[in-house]
């Protein structure tokens, strides 16, 4: 099945995968060939390279999708028959714009937004990001402006943040936690008022004086937020479980990044949230040769031709690339194994940098291309 | 490398090394084999996870199903001789802070049992990452939160990608800041100090030759130095490929067209081609960057073992 099969109907496309795998290029060419075939697609991602950036005209980008100008594909040969949009999260923008929007009044808003745990913390704390990047889905998806909505993932090492952020803010809200800090007779009051327990007398020794009553008004000016919260964490964990909604796994053949994939998979499939497919980014284009060269050989059969050292040179490349061909080949199989994957969708190393317009249209070539098609493209990258 | 010239290297003696870059470019690889080369010359090292990666077991297991793993409780496990490994817990953390802080033990675990605290702790945003770097700092400490532990000379520290991680050590300073006075005030301030003074640690960014990866390393550089008040130390560039193919080379290889298999013409020129790419973008960022810029090889393997680790780490301690 190629890519178009598996998206066939989805609304959000969530790119999952450890750091450093082509997410992000991934992503934008999932969005670009979607577009091509004449769907209204908005790519939301969270790092751009420069270059990718510039090109799709993202630098300027605040936190609204942009219409990317069909011309600068035409250039790269590809015609876009819809429409791509593009945007870069800004995860402060988006969580001010939260509080904003849920806060019941103005003197709420700006007793959050003004607070210094607020100002200085809310981008620090881990998972942060994930949360804002989420909450922009999900806005996005409800104002209904697309047709797909392709979600590149923060940078995390650890893909679940992503998926636990939904639960984890709603934990927060419903836990009794909060309510033990906003009640009338609870935490803050004791804090600010003359707090006699034991244990708040303890805390104010270690936390000092300024710190706990900070927190206190922060802990009180949320709660004017709690319902809208919960709400929305509750809508997001519905989309994110919604039919219409896929995740699909990007890894490169790398240990780590596989062993990500096959622990991400398999806690997608404890969250019931839908698998879409599998990208193994950057494979070394020898994995589908069927007969590998032999490196002793080659110096045998090229010495009278190129002389020895030369044909030692080959020789060692030859070895050099097998190996890692061979360690691709073992991870693919692996993967499919692991996951239950028939068909992962293999896209080669290329040779120059992918960060470029012509860069993407190659790597959307190899993720829209028909599986027969497929083996024909990376035997291709092989020199055949 | 020899103990003497370890003693040489300013870097190398400091008592923090904080390993950093963007995902996927080999840091946990760098911290491991910085604390195998740091013990091999003779100090007590340890080397530090953050964030429950559990990446270093792998490295360090001479074989698979090896006993000495790294659990992620926060225990010191003893590796090797003079080295150690550890993986922060912040729940434990705090509990050890706390029990310092306060003046007798029963106060500590009064508090610590307490459901409030248990709440606010869970709660109060920015905690488990103070925490998490506060640790850090303590175990280079001579002065252990428990008297009986024995200091470190070294922590090398394999913080979580470039963003994340510089927002961690950033919380030091941002909650000497903002508590102003009392414990947690004093205790931030002198982890801040630890990390922005450039006696005390050192910063390791890793990074691959791409132009990608080369751009991220100068944006680090420049965020460490508005968000960190400190300078990069070095900048690894992990995964260089041998310069094996001249033009002239290429050229015969060509000539010889089809008698050589095209499999074997891809790989050289696809070598060829990385290579000199690799080589522009090195170029490039050793006119950008302010820090010293070392190499290492690209080791064809499928994984790295224990050796493999330990000889790059090596190399790379003799260049730092």
């Amino acid at each position: 099945m190629s890519v178009a099969e598996r998206l066939e109907g989805k609304s959000v496309c969530v790119v999952a995968g450890s750091g450093g795998v082509g997410k992000t290029t991934s992503s934008a060419a999932l969005a670009l060939g979607l577009a091509a075939a004449g769907q209204r697609v908005a790519v939301i991602t969270i790092d751009p390279a420069k270059r990718l950036a510039n090109a799709l005209g993202m630098q300027e980008l605040g936190n609204e999708p942009r219409l990317v100008a069909p011309a600068v594909f035409a250039a790269a040969g590809l015609e876009v028959k819809g429409e791509l949009w593009a945007m870069m999260l800004d995860a402060k923008a988006t969580f001010d714009g939260l509080i904003e929007r849920l806060a019941p009044d103005a003197a709420t808003r700006d007793e959050i937004l003004g607070n210094r745990i607020y100002s200085e913390l809310s981008g620090a704390v881990a998972g942060s990001q994930e949360f804002t990047a989420i909450a922009r889905l999900y806005d996005l998806h409800r104002e209904g402006d697309f047709d797909v909505l392709v979600l590149d993932t923060p940078p995390s090492r650890n893909a679940l943040d992503f998926l636990d952020a939904p639960d984890r803010l709603t934990a927060f809200f419903q836990g009794r936690a909060l309510k033990l800090f906003l009640t009338p007779t609870g935490f803050a009051a004791k804090v600010v008022g003359r707090g006699t327990g034991v244990v708040f007398a303890i805390m104010k020794r270690v936390t000092g004086v300024d710190l706990i009553s900070d927190l206190s008004v922060f802990f009180r000016s949320l709660g004017g937020v709690v319902d809208g919260f919960e709400e929305r964490a509750a809508g997001v964990k519905a989309l994110l479980a919604d039919p219409a909604t896929t995740f699909l796994i990007v890894t490169s053949p790398q240990k780590e990044p596989v062993e990500e994939a096959i622990f991400f998979r398999g806690k997608l499939r404890e969250a019931g949230m839908p698998f879409g497919g599998l990208v193994i980014n950057r494979v070394d284009p020898g994995v589908g040769e069927p007969e590998p060269l032999d490196p002793q050989a080659i110096v045998e059969e090229l010495s009278g031709l190129l002389g020895e050292p030369l044909a030692k040179k080959v020789s060692r490349t030859v070895a050099d690339a097998q190996v890692l061909a061979e360690r691709d080949a073992a991870a693919i199989a692996r993967l499919r194994a692991e996951l239950d994957e028939r068909e992962p969708i293999l896209v080669p190393l290329m040779d120059a940098d992918v960060h470029d317009v012509a860069g993407l249209v190659a790597v959307q070539r190899h993720l829209f291309a028909p599986a027969a098609d497929r083996e024909r493209l990376l035997a291709e990258a092989n020199g055949a | 490398m020899s103990a003497a010239s370890l003693t040489t290297s300013p870097l190398l003696s400091r008592e923090l090394i904080f390993v950093t870059g963007k995902g996927g470019v080999g840091k946990t690889t760098v911290a491991a084999g910085l604390g195998m080369a740091l013990a091999a010359a003779g100090r007590r090292t340890i080397v530090c996870e953050v964030g429950a990666q559990r990446r270093l077991p792998a490295l360090f297991a001479r074989e698979s199903g090896d006993p000495r793993s790294v659990p992620a409780n926060g225990e010191e496990v003893a590796l090797d001789e003079r080295l150690w490994a550890t993986s922060i817990d912040p729940n434990r953390s705090l509990r050890e802070w706390l029990a310092a802080q306060l003046p007798s033990k029963s106060l500590a675990e009064l508090l610590t049992r307490s459901q409030v605290f248990q709440y606010f702790a869970a709660a109060a945003p920015g905690v488990r990452e103070i925490v998490t770097v506060t640790k850090v700092w303590e175990l280079a400490q001579a002065n252990r939160w428990d008297k009986k532990a024995p200091p470190y000379d070294v922590v090398v520290v394999d913080l979580p990608a470039s963003g994340h991680g510089i927002g961690l050590l950033r919380t030091a300073r941002t909650f000497a800041d903002v508590a102003r006075v009392g414990p947690i005030a004093s205790q931030a301030g002198r982890v801040r100090d630890t990390v922005e003074d450039p006696s005390r640690s050192a910063f390791v960014a890793v990074a691959l030759p791409g132009e990608l990866p080369v751009t991220e390393t100068l944006e680090l550089e420049a965020l460490v130095a508005s968000e960190l008040r400190r300078p990069l130390d070095a900048i690894v560039v992990n995964a260089l490929l041998k310069r094996r193919w001249t033009a002239a080379d290429l050229d015969r290889l060509e000539a010889a067209g089809a008698a050589v298999p095209g499999p074997a013409r891809r790989a050289a020129r696809s070598e060829t081609v990385r290579t000199q790419a690799q080589q522009s973008q090195l170029a490039r960022l050793r006119r950008e960057a302010v820090a010293a810029v070392v190499t290492l090889p690209f080791v064809p393997a499928p994984t790295l073992g224990r050796e493999q680790v330990a000889a790059l780490g090596a190399e790379l301690a003799g260049k730092l």
